[in-house]
C-alpha cells in the first residue's frame, strides 16, 4: 500500500562467507587484522592461466553436509549457491528472525533478492560432461535446477518460507550493491517491509577461465598469492578472482523498532545507473561520466555534501579502472589531496568475487562503520603514479585506523557493461 | 500513487513470428512454432519438438553487423537484443551514436533471462579444460556472465538508467515488467525496457528434459520420443491436458515502458497502460506450495493487492493469460474463478499463447504480455492450440467456450490479466488497460 510518508530503512542482519573468513565474526576479525584470503590454485596453474592464485572460501566440507542436513537439500553441487544459502542463514538469525521449517504459513512481509553471476556453473559443466559422456541417459534431476540464475533465491525461500518477491538480479561486479539498493527502493516506497538482500559467486576454474582469457586478471603475482591483490598500488596488473557470499537483512526502521532488532546501519540513500558504453566506456571499461554522476545523484538522494563523506568502500579491483574510479570520485565531489576522505579495498584481502563482492563489501563496510574502523588496504602502497598526485598517501590505510569517527561512509561498485552503484550508510545511534 | 505507466513500443522473437508483425499474423492465424528439431533428438532427449524462432543465418548476420556485436555465440542474447531494439524502434525512439560523451539518462532496462550465456559458458568450458584458456578470447566473459543480455542492450542503445538482469525462471519476463513499472512510478526512470529472454541450447532443453515433477514421479517435459515428427503442433496440449508434460520453447520479448508524461510530451503511440504489476513467492511451504507449484493463499493476496491498486473490479477483466504450461492449469483456472469470483459462462476469455510457442521459459512472460497487448490493441482473442475438449477438472469451473479454437475478432478488451505462476512457488499479477484515451 502506498504510503503518505516514506521509510527509513535499516540494515538488522549480515552474513557472510568470504575467502578470509566463514561468519561474521571471522569476517571482522581479519578485516581489522588485514588478513589475505588468496591463495596459489593449483588447478588454475595445471590448466596454464596466466594467473593461478584466487580467493576462495575455507568452508569445510562437514559444515556443507551439516548445512544441507538440516534444511534437507540433496545434492547441491553449486558453491555459489552454497554459499548464498549460508550467509542468508546467518543473516536471518543474526536479524533475529525465525527459522521454521515446518511452518506452513509463508512471510508475506519478507521479500528476498539474491543476484549471481555464474552460480550454475557446476550444474552447467555437469551437463557439458553428461551430454558427451551419454546423450540420451537422463541427468539426475536435482542438479539442472542448479544452473538457473534464480537458484539460489529458490533454495532461500524455501529454507525461510518467504512470501514477498523472490529473485536474483544480475548485473556483473555491480550485483550485490544493486541488489541493496533495489531493496532500499521497495522498503522506502512501502511496497515490502523486510528484504533478504545478497549476492553469491562460484568458485572454480571455469568461472575465471574467460576473464583469464581477456587479461583481465593479476598477472606476475602467482609465486606470492598475498600481495597479488594491490588495488591503487603501483603493482596493480588485473583482479585476483575470488568467490564467496554476503546477505543482509535490510528492513523499514518501523518494523525494526516494532521487533526491537539490533540495528546495523541506516541506508540513507544512493543511486544505480549506467555510462551507456559511451565516451571512453566500452562493455569492460566504465564512461567516467556515468560514474560522477551516479555518486553526485546518490549524494543528492541521501541529502549530503561531499564533505559530510567520511569513508568510502571503493569498488577497486586492482586494475586500471582503479584510477578512473579515483578520478570520478574527485570529479564529483571536488575533494583532493588531504580532503579526500578515507578510501580502502577490501578486495586487497579477499579478491574479486565479481557478483558477490557488492554484498560481502557492503558488510565490510557496515563493520567498519558500526565498530568504527578503517581496515588496511592491503599491498596499496607506493601508490600508482596516477593516482598518488591527487589523494594523500595517508588516506589509503597501510595499518586499521581505530576510533575513525566514522558517520556517513559510502559504498561504490561498477562492473562490466558500463554499470554503477552508489550507497551510503549512516551510523546508528539510536 | 506516483507517475502513470504506459506500453510505447514492443518487439518479439518467438517461434511462431520475429517480428512484432509476423508475430501478430501467427496468433491471428493459430500457427504454431513447435517444430521437430533434429538436434534433440541426436541429443536423446523425451521431448524432440520444441519451439526455436527462425532466424536465418543471414537475419543474424545483417543484425549483428549493423549494430556492430562480434562473436557472439549466445542465441539467448541474439534473441534478447532484436526484440529489445525492435521495441525501441517501435515506441519511435531515435539510435544514439557510440561517440556521444552521454548516455540516455532516462532509460534503462531490465532484462532478464535464466541462462542465456549457457553457450558461451560451454564453449569457454571445452577450451580451457584442455589448458587452452588462451584461446577462449576476449568476448566470452560478458556473454557468460548472466547480465550479458542487458550489458549488451545498453551498448546498443546507450542506456543511461538501470541497466540489470532479472531471473526467477518463468516469472522472470513478467516481473521485469514489475520492476520496470515500479521504477517508472517511483520517478526513477522515464523509459525503460522490460524483456525476457532465453537461448534455443541443447542443454536448455537437456535440463528441462530430466527434471522430474514432485507429483506422480513424472517428467516436467513431454516424454514424446519422436512420435509426434510428423505432427509437431499437436504435442502441447495445455488447457485440454490431453498430453502430459511441458514443451520447452525458446525466444525473447520487449516491452518499452514509459511514463504517461513522457510519452504525451513525445506524442508516442500508445498500446496499453499498466495499471498495477505485483510479484510474490508462497514459500514453498504448506499444503499448496512447492519448490515447482505455487501457492493459491499467497497468488490470490498477491492478486487482490494488485485489484486495488488497479481500481479495477475482477469483473472488469475482459481476457486472461495465465501460465498455462500443461501442468497444474487444472489448478490454475480454479484460482483464477476463486480470485475473481466469475465461473461458468462467466467466466473472461482466456488461452495460452504457450500452445503456439512452447514454454520459453523466462522469455515466457514477455512474449506472452506482448500477445496480450497485441490482442488487445486489435481487438481479438487468439485460439488456443489443442485445448478441446477442455479439460475435465477445467470444465467443471467455466465453459468451454471460454478458451476460443478459432480466432474471436471485435472483442473489446478494455482490461486484460496477465498472470504467471513458475518455479521456486513465484508469481505475479499485470493488469493492463487498453488505450482509448486518444
Amino acid at each position: 500500500m502506498a504510503k503518505n510518508r516514506l521509510n527509513r530503512v535499516v540494515v538488522t542482519g549480515m552474513g557472510v562467507v568470504s575467502p578470509n573468513g566463514i561468519g561474521k565474526k571471522q569476517f571482522l576479525s581479519a578485516l581489522k587484522k588485514g588478513v589475505s584470503g588468496i591463495t596459489f590454485q593449483p588447478e588454475m596453474a595445471r590448466l596454464d592461466f596466466r594467473c593461478q592464485v584466487a580467493g576462495v572460501p575455507p568452508l569445510p566440507q562437514s559444515e556443507i553436509d551439516a548445512f544441507l542436513k538440516r534444511f534437507d537439500m540433496e545434492e547441491v553441487i553449486s558453491s555459489g549457491i552454497i554459499y548464498g544459502s549460508i550467509a542468508a542463514l546467518e543473516a536471518w538469525e543474526d536479524a533475529g528472525l525465525p527459522v521454521d521449517t515446518n511452518s506452513a504459513k509463508p512471510d508475506i512481509g519478507s521479500g528476498c533478492i539474491f543476484g549471481t553471476g555464474s552460480n550454475g556453473a557446476e550444474a552447467t559443466i555437469y551437463q557439458i560432461y553428461q551430454a558427451e559422456k551419454s546423450l540420451g541417459e537422463k541427468l539426475n534431476p536435482s542438479i539442472p535446477i542448479q544452473s538457473l540464475n534464480s537458484a539460489a533465491s529458490v533454495y532461500i525461500a524455501y529454507m525461510l518460507g518467504l512470501g514477498g518477491q523472490v529473485t536474483s538480479n544480475a548485473s556483473a561486479c555491480s550485483t550485490g550493491t544493486e541488489g541493496l539498493m533495489m531493496a532500499y527502493d521497495k522498503i522506502k516506497a512501502g511496497k515490502v517491509k523486510r528484504m533478504l538482500v545478497g549476492s553469491s559467486e562460484s568458485q572454480g576454474a571455469f568461472v575465471w577461465s574467460p576473464f583469464d582469457a581477456m587479461f583481465a586478471t593479476a598477472q606476475g603475482h602467482n609465486d606470492h598469492p598475498q600481495q597479488a591483490s594491490c588495488p591503487l598500488g603501483e603493482g596493480a596488473t588485473g583482479f585476483v578472482p575470488g568467490a564467496g557470499g554476503g546477505t543482509l537483512v535490510v528492513e523499514s526502521l518501523d518494523s525494526a523498532v516494532e521487533r526491537g532488532a539490533h540495528i546495523y546501519a541506516e541506508i540513507i540513500g544512493g543511486h544505480i545507473n549506467s555510462g551507456g558504453q559511451r565516451g571512453d566506456g566500452s562493455m569492460t571499461i566504465g564512461n567516467i561520466h556515468g560514474m560522477i554522476r551516479c555518486i553526485q545523484m546518490a549524494m543528492i538522494d541521501a541529502q549530503i555534501t561531499p564533505e559530510q563523506i567520511d569513508f568510502i568502500s571503493g569498488h577497486l579491483t586492482s586494475t586500471i579502472g582503479d584510477i578512473i574510479e579515483i578520478r570520478s570520485w574527485i570529479s564529483a565531489t571536488g575533494l583532493m589531496g588531504e580532503n579526500f576522505p578515507y578510501i580502502n579495498s577490501t578486495k586487497s584481502m579477499i579478491g574479486h568475487s565479481l557478483s558477490a563482492s557488492g554484498s560481502i563489501e557492503s558488510i565490510a563496510t557496515i563493520m567498519q562503520l558500526e565498530n568504527d574502523f578503517i581496515h588496511p588496504s592491503l599491498n596499496a602502497h607506493p601508490i600508482h603514479p596516477d593516482i598518488a598526485p591527487y589523494i594523500a598517501e595517508e588516506k589509503v590505510p597501510k595499518k586499521i585506523i581505530k576510533n575513525a569517527g566514522l558517520d556517513i561512509v559510502a559504498k561504490l561498485s561498477l562492473g562490466f557493461g558500463d554499470v554503477n552503484t552508489c550507497i551510503f550508510f549512516k551510523k546508528w545511534s539510536g | 500513487m506516483g507517475n502513470r505507466v504506459v506500453i510505447t513500443g514492443m518487439g518479439v522473437v518467438a517461434p511462431n513470428g520475429v517480428g512484432l508483425s509476423n508475430f501478430n499474423d501467427a496468433l491471428m492465424k493459430g500457427v504454431s512454432g513447435i517444430k521437430s528439431h533434429s538436434i534433440l533428438a541426436e541429443w536423446g532427449l523425451g521431448c524432440q519438438v520444441g519451439g526455436i524462432p527462425p532466424i536465418s543465418k543471414e537475419e543474424e548476420e545483417r543484425f549483428t553487423k549493423q549494430y556492430n556485436i562480434v562473436k557472439l555465440r549466445s542465441p539467448g542474447i541474439l534473441y534478447g537484443l532484436m526484440a529489445g531494439v525492435e521495441s525501441w524502434l517501435d515506441a519511435g525512439l531515435p539510435l544514439s551514436h557510440r561517440k556521444d560523451i552521454f548516455p540516455d539518462w532516462d532509460s534503462g532496462c531490465i532484462f532478464g533471462t535464466s541462462c542465456s550465456g549457457v553457450d558461451a559458458f560451454a564453449y569457454n568450458v571445452l577450451l580451457a579444460r584442455e589448458g587452452n584458456v588462451r584461446k577462449v578470447g576476449g568476448r566470452i566473459a560478458q556473454q557468460a556472465m548472466n547480465s550479458g543480455i542487458s550489458a549488451y542492450l545498453g551498448g546498443i542503445l546507450g542506456l543511461g538508467n538501470q541497466v540489470t538482469t532479472n531471473s526467477s525462471e518463468g516469472n522472470t519476463g513478467t516481473e521485469s515488467i514489475a520492476e520496470c513499472f515500479f521504477r517508472i512510478q517511483n520517478g526513477q526512470a522515464k523509459r525503460m525496457i522490460a524483456g525476457g529472454t532465453e537461448s534455443s541450447s541443447s542443454y536448455v532443453f537437456q535440463a528441462y528434459d530430466s527434471s522430474i515433477n514432485p507429483d506422480g514421479k513424472n517428467y516436467a517435459t513431454f516424454q514424446e520420443k519422436g512420435s509426434f515428427a510428423s505432427m509437431p503442433e499437436k504435442a502441447y496440449t495445455p488447457i485440454s491436458m490431453k498430453n502430459q508434460g511441458v514443451v520447452i520453447g525458446s525466444g525473447g520479448g520487449a516491452l518499452l515502458l514509459e511514463s504517461l508524461a513522457s510519452a504525451k510530451k513525445r506524442k508516442a503511440k500508445i498500446y496499453a497502460e499498466i495499471l498495477s504489476a505485483n510479484v510474490s513467492c508462497g514459500g514453498a511451504l504448506g499444503k499448496y506450495g512447492g519448490i515447482e507449484r505455487s501457492n493459491i493463499d499467497v497468488f490470490n493476496y498477491n492478486l487482490r493487492k494488485g485489484f486495488k491498486e488497479a481500481k479495477t473490479e475482477p469483473s472488469e477483466i475482459v481476457y486472461v493469460n495465465s501460465t498455462f504450461q500443461n501442468y497444474c492449469d487444472d489448478r490454475e483456472v480454479h484460482y483464477l474463478t476463486e480470485l475473481l469470483g466469475l465461473k461458468g459462462k462467466d467466466f473472461p476469455y482466456l488461452n495460452s499463447t504457450k500452445s503456439l510457442t512452447g514454454h520459453c521459459l523466462s522469455a515466457s512472460g514477455s512474449i506472452e504480455t506482448i500477445a496480450t497487448v497485441l490482442q488487445m490493441y486489435n481487438s481479438y482473442i487468439h485460439p488456443s492450440a489443442n485445448a478441446h475438449p477442455v479439460q475435465s477438472n477445467i470444465a467443471q469451473h467455466i465453459a468451454a467456450k471460454c478458451v476460443p479454437n478459432k480466432i474471436v475478432k471485435g472483442v473489446n478488451i478494455k482490461k486484460a490479466l496477465k498472470t504467471t505462476m513458475a518455479l521456486g512457488d513465484v508469481c505475479s499479477g499485470i493488469i493492463l488497460k487498453k488505450w482509448e484515451d486518444g
